[in-house]
């Protein structure tokens, strides 16, 4: 068996707890990740990448944190689920940054991997303070074009996608097996 | 590198295991580190229920594979994200 070959489109079939899970790798923060769980949500504007799911080094999360505070690295403030519907006033100070558990720092993520589809490197962000899952949002995939449907050939709700800049026979091939898309309807 | 059916009883740190086979052992977290892309296997460096432990364990190995069947989500609690 030889290097696993690149897919030409992005296929991934909904679980059986209603979820459409990836298992991808990449390199973040100077460390690479075989098979990391990553969650499509197209209910969320920006991916997210709590940092407990690389790690478990809880001290380490708050260094690192900070680091990013006092360096200056571009953040985002969002409430996620794990909020609770709680809101938190803007974090202002270095210390309400340092509490609060809104931020997200944007990092770039590179060698990344959908299953086996190749991602370009990509901006994401790492939250230091929650343990919910990697979740891949619309700020990637608006780059794609997807569909999501009952596939013909398995019966199982899939979701098939290509990066908008490099549509693939092989995807349009599939979304011809998989929901019956017509070549001349794509026109 | 085949999968074989393994339960938790099975494995043990230093052995060699297809990826994917870590998938249906459940209530546990394992760090795989050793990662072979050829044969799609990783060396158990740590199998249990201790974050310090694994932490430990991720630190040391790149690149590494965290298999995460411990947490709620595994066990049929969910995030509405």
């Amino acid at each position: 068996m030889g290097y696993p070959m690149m897919s030409r489109f992005l296929y991934i079939e909904l679980d059986t707890q209603d979820s459409f899970y990836v298992k991808s790798s990449c390199r973040i923060l100077g460390k690479d990740y075989k098979k990391l769980k990553f969650k499509i949500d197209t209910g969320c504007a920006v991916s997210v990448i709590p940092y407990y799911r690389l790690s478990r080094d809880i001290q380490e999360a708050g260094e690192l944190k900070i680091h990013d505070i006092d360096s200056g690295v571009d953040y985002r403030e969002s409430y996620g689920v794990e909020s609770g519907g709680y809101t938190h006033g803007i974090a202002a100070s270095r210390e309400e940054k340092i509490t609060s558990p809104a931020l997200k720092f944007k990092h770039l993520v590179t060698n990344i991997t959908f299953g086996n589809y190749q991602i370009p490197d990509s901006y994401m962000h790492i939250n230091y303070d929650r343990r919910g899952n990697i979740l891949i949002g619309m700020d990637i995939l608006k780059r794609f074009d997807f569909h999501c449907g009952e596939s013909h050939v398995t019966g199982k709700y899939i979701f098939l996608g290509c990066l908008k800049d490099r549509i693939t026979p092989e995807y349009l091939m599939a979304l011809e097996e998989h929901f019956g898309y017509s070549p001349d309807e794509r026109k | 590198m085949n999968r074989v059916n393994l339960g938790i009883k099975d494995l043990a740190t230093g052995m060699r295991v297809d990826l994917d086979s870590m998938d249906e052992i459940h209530d546990v977290l394992i760090i795989l580190g050793d990662i072979d892309d050829d044969t799609n296997s990783g060396v158990i460096k740590y199998i249990g229920t201790s974050d310090e432990e694994a932490a430990k364990a991720i630190k040391a190995c790149n690149p590494v594979c965290i298999i995460d069947n411990s947490s709620e989500e595994a066990n049929g609690v969910s995030y509405d994200e």
